[in-house]
C-alpha cells in the first residue's frame, strides 16, 4: 500500500523532449516560411507545424496536470527501464559510423563488434577477437564481392 | 469481366513457354533473401537482377522480377517478426503483433500466419486483378490530387490516432515524420533543413530511416538481454507449430478477404502501395475486433490483416502499372524499367493489343503464389532459427548489416548517418511513449502528401469549395472522420472520468 501514496516524480525527461520537439518544429516552419518564394513553399510545413506543436504542447500540458493530480497515467510520462547501457551503446555505435571514413567497413565494423560484445559482458578476448574478425570478414565480403557494393575499406 | 480466348490463348502461352516456370523458383528465393534481410529492399534486388532479365523472353523476364516482388514481399515479414525490424517497408504493421507473439515463443505460429496470409493476399490480389483489369484502368483515372491527399492524410491519422500512446503524441509523432520528409530540395526547387549539407540535398533517406526508427531504437532497448525469446523452452522452432500458423490464418477467411482486398484496391493508387496498404488493412481490423487492445501485444488477426494487405497489393499495383503504364512504387518502376528494356509500353494499349500476355503475366503471378507456399515454408524452417541464437552476439550483427546496408542504399555515409540519427531520436520516442510508426507513416507519405496539396492548391486557386465538387474526396473525408471519431471521443471520455 506504500506504494499507492508514493509521490511520482516530476516527467522531466518526457517534458523536455516534447519541448524540444516544439523547438524543432517551430524553427523549422520559421526557417522554411522566410526562405519562401510563395504559399506552395510552405503550404503543407507551416500548418503541419503548428498542428505539431499545438499536439506536443498539449502533451506537455497533460503530463504536468497528471503530475500535479498525481494521477495514475503520471506514473506511465517516464520509461521504467536504465538508460545507461542503450547510452552507452548509442555512444558505440555513432563511434563506429564516424571512423568508417577514416578506417573502412572491414576494420571498423572488427572494432566496433569486439567493443559491442565487451559492452554487453564478454571477457574473454579471443572471443570476441575471433568472432569480430569472422563476421565483419563476411558481411563486408558479402556486399563487396556477392553483390557487387562498393564499400570504403582498410584491409580487404 | 474477361475475355476467354484471350484466357485460353494465355493459358497456352504459359504451357508452352517453360523457361517462364524455370526462372520463379531462383526469383522467389532471391526475394525471400532480400526481403529478409534489413537493409536490402525488394526494389534493390529487383534493380539488382533487371540485367540477368536482358536474355530473357519478355513473359520469363517478367515473372522472374515479379517472383522476387513476390518473396520478397513475405521476405520482409521474418525480420519483422523475428526482430521487429521491417525488411521491407511493407511490411511495418505486420511487426506489430508479429514481434510481441515471437517475444512470447510464438514466432514459429506467426511466421506460418505470415506465409499464409501472404499466399492468399497475392491471390486475392491478382485474382481480383483478373477480373477488374479493364474496369479499374477507367476508375484510377478519376482519382485527382485531392482524392490522394485525403489518403496521405488518412494513412498518417489512422496510425497516430490508433495507437496505444495519447492521441496526441501520435499526431505529434506523425507530424514529425511528414517535417522529416520535406528536408531536402523540394518539387518547386527551395532548399529545405539541409543545413548547408549537400548531403542533404536529396533529403532523408526513407529506408535508413526506417532502419533506425524501428531497427536501432529496438536493438538499444534489447542492451543487456540475453534472447528474444527469454524462456529457453520457448526457443524452439517446430514444423508443427508453423503449421499451426498456417491452420489459424487459413481458419480466417473473412480477415483474408478483408486485409486482401483492402490492400488490392489501395494497392492499386499510383504512389500509396503496400506501405500503406499493410497499415491501413492493420488499423481497420483494429477498428473492427471485438478485443481491440490486443491489438500490438501479439494478435493473429493483426498479422493476417497486415500481410494479406501487403501481399495483395502487388496485383492492385500491377493493375495501374498494366493498365496505366504507371507505377505505383519502386517495384513496379523496376517492372516498368524491364518493360522498356524489351521495348514494351505499358498502358490502356498494351492492355487492349496484348490481352493474352496480360492474362499470362496475372495466371503465372497466381502460381508463382502457390510456389511460394511450399519455397517460403523451407525458408522459414531455416530463418526461424534466428531465436536461438543469442542477443549478445545478434545486436551487434544487426547493427553492423544495418549500417553497411543503408550505405549500399545511400551510396554514402548519409545512410549510416540517418542511421544512427534516427536510431536516437527512435529511442527517445520509445522511452517517453511516442509510437514510432506514425513518424514512419509520416516520412513515407509526407512527400507525396506534399505534393498533391500544392496541386490542388493550384488547380482550386486556394477556393476550399472546390471540394464540395469533388465527391470522391467528400466519401474519403467522410470515412477518415467515421474511423478517428471513435477513438478521439472515447479518449476524451475515458480522461473526464479518470479526472473527475
Amino acid at each position: 500500500m506504500a506504494a499507492s501514496t508514493q509521490r511520482h516524480g516530476f516527467p522531466l525527461g518526457s517534458v523536455l523532449f516534447s519541448l524540444s520537439l516544439v523547438a524543432l518544429f517551430g524553427y523549422y516552419a520559421h526557417d522554411v516560411h522566410a526562405a519562401a518564394r510563395g504559399v506552395t513553399d510552405w503550404l503543407l510545413i507551416v500548418p503541419a507545424a503548428g498542428i505539431g506543436i499545438t499536439a506536443l504542447l498539449v502533451t506537455v500540458g497533460t503530463q504536468v496536470i497528471d503530475w500535479y493530480r498525481q494521477s495514475d497515467a503520471a506514473k506511465h510520462a517516464e520509461g521504467d527501464a536504465s538508460a545507461l547501457p542503450a547510452v552507452l551503446f548509442m555512444g558505440l555505435l555513432t563511434l563506429y559510423v564516424a571512423t568508417i571514413p577514416i578506417i573502412g567497413f572491414d576494420l571498423g565494423s572488427l572494432l566496433f563488434l569486439c567493443l559491442a560484445l565487451y559492452l554487453q559482458g564478454e571477457k574473454r578476448w579471443w572471443v570476441m577477437v575471433g568472432f569480430s574478425a569472422l563476421v565483419s570478414g563476411i558481411i563486408v565480403l558479402l556486399f563487396v564481392k556477392l553483390l557487387g557494393i562498393r564499400l570504403p575499406t582498410l584491409l580487404l | 469481366m474477361i475475355n476467354a480466348e484471350a484466357f485460353h490463348a494465355a493459358l497456352n502461352l504459359l504451357g508452352n513457354t517453360p523457361a517462364a516456370w524455370l526462372v520463379v523458383p531462383p526469383g522467389l528465393i532471391i526475394g525471400l533473401f532480400f526481403g529478409s534481410i534489413p537493409g536490402l529492399s525488394i526494389s534493390i534486388a529487383m534493380a539488382v537482377f533487371l540485367p540477368a532479365t536482358l536474355y530473357m523472353d519478355f513473359l520469363p523476364a517478367i515473372l522472374f522480377l515479379t517472383a522476387i516482388f513476390t518473396g520478397g514481399g513475405f521476405g520482409g515479414a521474418i525480420p519483422a517478426i523475428m526482430l521487429n525490424i521491417p525488411g521491407t517497408s511493407s511490411s511495418v504493421a505486420t511487426a506489430f503483433d508479429g514481434y510481441p507473439m515471437a517475444r512470447r515463443g510464438e514466432h514459429a505460429q506467426a511466421l506460418g500466419i505470415g506465409l499464409v496470409a501472404s499466399v492468399l493476399g497475392t491471390l486475392i490480389g491478382y485474382l481480383l486483378l483478373l477480373f477488374t483489369v479493364q474496369t479499374i484502368s477507367q476508375w484510377v483515372l478519376r482519382l485527382g490530387p485531392t482524392e490522394m491527399l485525403v489518403v496521405a492524410i488518412w494513412g498518417v491519422t489512422l496510425i497516430a490516432v490508433l495507437n496505444d500512446a495519447s492521441i496526441s503524441k501520435g499526431i505529434a509523432a506523425g507530424i514529425l515524420g511528414i517535417l522529416i520528409s520535406t528536408i531536402g530540395y523540394s518539387d518547386a526547387g527551395q532548399m529545405r533543413g539541409t543545413f548547408g549539407s549537400m548531403y542533404l540535398l536529396d533529403g532523408i533517406p526513407v529506408i535508413p530511416a526506417l532502419i533506425g526508427f524501428f531497427a536501432a531504437s529496438e536493438l538499444f532497448n534489447l542492451i543487456g538481454k540475453r534472447y528474444i525469446v527469454e524462456d529457453s523452452r520457448l526457443r524452439v522452432v517446430r514444423f508443427r507449430h508453423i503449421l499451426s500458423g498456417m491452420v489459424t490464418a487459413a481458419s480466417k477467411p473473412f480477415q483474408l478477404l478483408r486485409g486482401g482486398s483492402m490492400g488490392a484496391v489501395i494497392g492499386a493508387i499510383p504512389g500509396v502501395g503496400a506501405s500503406i496498404a499493410n497499415l491501413a488493412a492493420y488499423a481497420t481490423a483494429k477498428q473492427r475486433s471485438k478485443n481491440p487492445a490486443s491489438f500490438g501485444k501479439g494478435n493473429p488477426s493483426g498479422l493476417i490483416a497486415a500481410e494479406s494487405a501487403n501481399s495483395s497489393s502487388e496485383g492492385g499495383s500491377m493493375i495501374t502499372l498494366l493498365a496505366l503504364g504507371l507505377p505505383g512504387g519502386a517495384g513496379t518502376a523496376v517492372l516498368l524499367g524491364a518493360f522498356a528494356l524489351h521495348n514494351v509500353t505499358g498502358g490502356p494499349r498494351f492492355i487492349r493489343e496484348n490481352p493474352d500476355i496480360v492474362y499470362a503475366l496475372i495466371l503465372g503471378n497466381m502460381a508463382q503464389a502457390l510456389l511460394l507456399l511450399l519455397v517460403g515454408l523451407g525458408f522459414i524452417f531455416l530463418a526461424g532459427y534466428i531465436v536461438k541464437l543469442s542477443l549478445k552476439l545478434m545486436i551487434p550483427i544487426v547493427m553492423v548489416l544495418s549500417v553497411i546496408g543503408a550505405y549500399a542504399i545511400t551510396g554514402n555515409m548519409v545512410g549510416p548517418i540517418t542511421v544512427v540519427a534516427t536510431g536516437i531520436i527512435g529511442w527517445l520516442m520509445r522511452r517517453y511513449r511516442f509510437p514510432v510508426a506514425a513518424t514512419v507513416v509520416g516520412l513515407l507519405v509526407g512527400g507525396m502528401a506534399e505534393g498533391e496539396l500544392v496541386r490542388s492548391m493550384q488547380i482550386s486557386g486556394g477556393n476550399l469549395a472546390f471540394v464540395a465538387d469533388r465527391p470522391i474526396t467528400l466519401v474519403l473525408l467522410t470515412l477518415l472522420l467515421l474511423s478517428v471519431l471513435p477513438r478521439i471521443i472515447g479518449s476524451l471520455v475515458k480522461r473526464r472520468r479518470a479526472t473527475s
